[in-house]
């Protein structure tokens, strides 16, 4: 697929067939999602179809693009790109200066150099020059028009095949036969140049999706060993079978999903949850593939294999996610849809005028015409996007925010809604304590000393955030002996002599202690969704601690500067209901979607759009990719895991939340921009189309002579007067295209550059 | 494709309406007159001056105008006048030929239509647009 349209294209025609359901292609990602009956057509059919109109049907199956080619299939088009641009410019530059030059400064000139003692009219050089650039080098443009106009859309490719060739075949048959005194190669070099350029510029700042489902594929265990005829085998990933029982040591990679049976172990299941602590895990208990085995070693009786992992969900989930996107239609090809019928409906209007109304020569009518059509495509639309992006996104750059090129910045600006992940997005994603509450008579940093010296012998993370804070607030640790772990129960030692506990209420009732003391306080901390333990000195309740996930330092400031843009702020966590509320209270959103499975958190962006938001997702685990793809926009914080960065096309690297605020705002900016360049780029040559079609003549002329009004005007203008007069009275000189083209690049180029200075409110509230 | 059906009705529709226009309602007077009468002109772009001689001319209605621009200069003119259709090169010291029909009356202003420089001419100051000129076609036979 060459362009936008294509993706239109296939999906009118083969939506047309008979069988055929539901289709929907990606342009981005170079996907068709059909649906169809078998009863009523095949898939050969279909694909035999697809053929017809100038495209490969690859199917799921046999696709083997791997990460490396898809790279340098990417890295390749760039480089197309650049040297379609460079050659392009390397033609026109010569047409382009000496024009410029003589038009806008009026300088003399002969249009003629001598060769070889042979006096050469410069235009044959022109000629030569231009005609590579119209046929070779803009072909794309060209095919992208059939393609655009086959399925009814006049989209920029259209604008731009109308303008040049109308320019490029004035000048040709112009110069060669008829003798014209100004041709107008350098309207479509230029036009041409300035748009590949921008192209280029575009196709750079994309970044492509696909590259997601790679990184996703990445993170399967190579191998896995396998209990086999009585002896422990290591075989390859796809050569596990179901019921084959699994071993898995500390430090490795689960292969498959499957079922514990034999020995416990704590598991990271990040990868797939997004949930930061390990899970403890025993006989009978589910592990997923591609998880990490921590601590134990255990065998499981594998479930599901090949591509019903968990894993391979995931990559489906984000690889349907991404092709059932819907592409944004660029703001040119949208001006553009109106605007060419609109300049085509004009110059066969300005032709009948001259030559029925005013009953004129034909050649005058046809003149006037081709003008029309030649100024109609402004050099400067195809800088206009592109200059804004790459101010934009160079700014957004500096604040530590990547946009994956344009259609990242129109989706933030659409977006109303937006959905945070809880865990490692919205919190630290890392236990700390937040309590400690000693028994009366008890010290605080002894309590806190012995606590923290037990909690070095446990790899837990919970027991790591004891002992950071110990570390930062005591320096020195004391020693632990006789260190031993309860499993599913806590912790027992001896630190300075004294025995000491830590535990959860199942050692409580199993080592029969009395915790009765603080019982209120514990409850009370419960319910404040902490992890909340007990530690017991020699027996005797010493105090307890809780622990919780701690919000990130700028979420509520950017959660509450979200709000007042008039953003709908929704939470989306597996943790319970009332973990998710108080989180939720403390951080200051109102709608909070709790106890979402993992692989359900697609289906909830779902769900919000089909309440008819435009939403964008915040996240920054594996689990949240299928979401974020879903999204409209996805949002990936920056000390997330690869497969969301790859899946988010806005990136935070800074992991500052306030960032998502500056991405918005920006996002906006950027597109306002784009809005005004668009404006600039087309306000000069739409004022010139009345002229090039001397429209004007009907009130600046009277009787075939200046208008009495112009001839008064004229003489205020002193010595530019003349001048005045000159171009009241003619159509579409050069000089008027020279100076619409020069005015309207200089115009977007610099409103663009404006963008620079934006600084985001929150910094600036900072400095 | 329903775009293209309005598209084409809607340019149809000028066209016609356009030809009705041309052949039924267009008051005699305006209409094209073409008396196959052949007159010769020759007109100078005089050398620095920035300066067509003769800057009037006066012809027939109904006039086959046979053109003879002549450039005195050593760099180009053009010479520009688009009412009917004209729009030529005058290659520096070159003498080009084109012809129109004047099938209407009035004045017709025409110009140098190529960037051709500034200079001083006895004391005036004169450039590229200074360089035009009037064609006056009379309609002797309508009046």
């Amino acid at each position: 697929m060459h362009c936008a349209s294509c993706a239109v294209l296939i999906d009118k025609l083969v939506g047309k067939q008979p069988g055929v359901m539901a289709i929907n292609t990606s342009y981005g990602a170079e996907k068709v999602a059909l649906e169809f009956d078998e009863a009523k057509i095949q898939l050969p059919q279909v694909d035999k179809f697809i053929n017809q109109l100038g495209y490969d049907l690859i199917r799921p199956d046999e696709e083997s693009g791997t990460l490396e080619e898809e790279e340098q299939k990417e890295a390749k088009q760039i480089r197309m790109a650049f040297r379609r641009f460079m050659a392009s410019l390397g033609l026109s530059l010569p047409i382009i200066v000496y024009y410029m030059l003589i038009h806008m400064f009026n300088l003399p000139h002969t249009h003629a150099i001598k060769l070889f003692g042979h006096v050469v009219d410069l235009n044959y050089i022109y000629w030569i020059l231009s005609t590579p650039i119209q046929f070779v080098i803009a072909w794309p443009f060209y095919r992208n028009a059939f393609t655009a106009l086959r399925v009814g859309a006049a989209n920029m490719d259209v604008l731009v095949v109308l303008g040049t060739s109308a320019a490029y075949f004035y000048s040709a048959i112009g110069f060669l036969f008829y003798n014209i005194d100004h041709p107008f190669w350098e309207s479509s070099a230029a036009l041409l140049t300035f748009i590949l350029l921008g192209r280029y510029v575009e196709a750079r700042a994309k970044g492509r999706a696909s590259t997601a489902i790679k990184e996703l594929l990445k993170l399967e265990a190579k191998e896995a060993h396998v209990w086999r005829n009585n002896e422990e085998v290591t075989v390859p990933l796809n050569e596990i079978r179901v019921d084959d029982i699994v071993i898995v040591r500390p430090g490795e990679k689960i292969p498959v999903d499957g079922i514990i049976v034999e020995g416990r172990s704590h598991i990271d299941e990040k990868v797939v949850t997004g949930e930061s602590f390990p899970v403890g895990k025993s006989v009978g208990d589910e592990v997923i593939g591609a998880t990490v085995n921590q601590d134990g070693l255990f065998k499981f009786r594998a479930v599901k294999v090949g591509k019903d992992t968990l894993l391979y969900q995931i990559v489906k989930m984000v690889e349907e996610a991404q092709s059932t996107k819907a592409p944004i239609q660029a703001l040119v090809d949208k001006i553009s849809e109106f605007f060419v019928p609109v300049v085509v409906v004009l110059s066969v209007i300005v032709f009948a005028g001259w030559v029925f109304g005013a009953a004129l020569p034909f050649s005058a009518g046809l003149m006037r015409m081709i003008a029309v059509l030649v100024i109609s495509c402004p050099c400067a639309m195809g800088l206009a996007t592109p200059t804004a992006l790459v101010v934009g996104i160079g700014r957004a750059t500096k604040f530590g925010i990547i946009l994956k090129g344009g259609e990242a910045l129109e989706k933030a600006y659409r977006v109303n809604t937006i959905a945070f992940d809880k865990t490692g997005t919205l919190t630290e994603g890392k236990p700390v304590v937040t309590d400690m509450v000693p028994v009366p008579g008890m010290d605080y940093k002894e309590m806190l000393s012995l606590a923290a010296a037990l909690e070095t012998g446990s790899e837990h993370p919970l027991a790591r955030a004891v002992v950071e804070k110990g570390k930062t607030e005591l320096g020195h640790l004391p020693e632990v002996m006789d260190f031993r772990a309860l499993q599913g129960m806590g912790i027992e030692g001896t630190v300075m002599g004294r025995r000491a506990v830590i535990g959860n209420p199942t050692i409580v009732k199993n080592l029969n202690l009395d915790a009765s003391q603080l019982s209120a306080q514990y409850e009370e901390l419960q319910n404040q969704a902490k992890t909340v333990v007990y530690m017991f000195l020699d027996g005797q309740l010493a105090g307890i601690i809780a622990m919780a996930d701690t919000l990130k330092p700028n979420a509520v400031s950017a959660i509450a500067e979200l709000k007042k843009m008039g953003k709908e702020i929704i939470m989306i966590t597996g943790d319970n209901q009332k973990t998710a509320e108080a989180i939720g209270r403390q951080v200051g959103i109102d709608r909070v979607l709790a106890q979402v499975l993992p692989q359900d958190k697609e289906k909830v962006i779902a769900g919000l759009q089909a309440e008819g938001k435009v939403v964008a997702m915040v996240g920054d685990g594996i689990n949240d990719s299928p979401a974020l793809a879903k999204a409209d926009l996805g949002i990936a914080i920056g000390s997330g895991t690869d497969v969301a960065i790859e899946t988010g096309e806005v990136i935070l690297v800074k992991d500052d939340l306030r960032d998502v605020v500056t991405a918005i705002q920006l996002s906006g900016k950027t597109i306002k921009k784009v809005w005004q360049n668009l404006f600039w780029a087309f306000i000069y040559n739409l004022v010139a189309i009345p002229i090039a079609g001397g429209i004007h003549l009907l009130i600046t002329r009277s009787g075939g002579l200046p208008a009495t009004w112009v001839v008064n005007l004229a003489s205020y203008f002193g010595s530019i007067g003349p001048a005045f007069i000159n171009f009241s009275q003619s159509s579409l000189r050069p000089e008027i295209a020279g100076f619409a083209m020069a005015f309207s690049s200089v115009s977007v180029v610099l409103n663009s550059l404006l963008l620079k200075r934006y600084v985001p409110p929150i910094e600036k509230q900072v400095a | 494709m329903n775009k293209y059906f309005v598209l084409v009705i809607i340019i149809l529709l000028i066209v016609t309406g356009g030809l009705f226009y041309r052949f039924k309602l267009l008051p005699a007077d305006q209409r094209p007159v073409n008396t196959g009468q052949t007159k010769e002109i020759t007109i100078v772009a005089k050398k620095n001056e920035w300066r067509f001689v003769p800057g009037d001319v006066t012809i027939e209605r109904g006039d086959r105008v046979l053109l003879t621009l002549v450039n005195e200069d050593d760099y180009d003119h053009g010479f520009g006048l688009e009412d009917f259709g004209i729009s030529q090169k005058m290659p520096a010291l070159a003498t080009v030929k084109t012809e129109f029909v004047a099938t209407q009356a009035g004045s017709f202003t025409f110009f140098c239509s190529v960037p051709c420089g500034e200079g001083d001419v006895n004391g005036e100051h004169r450039d590229h647009y200074d360089m035009t000129g009037v064609i006056q076609v009379i309609d002797s036979a309508g009046q």
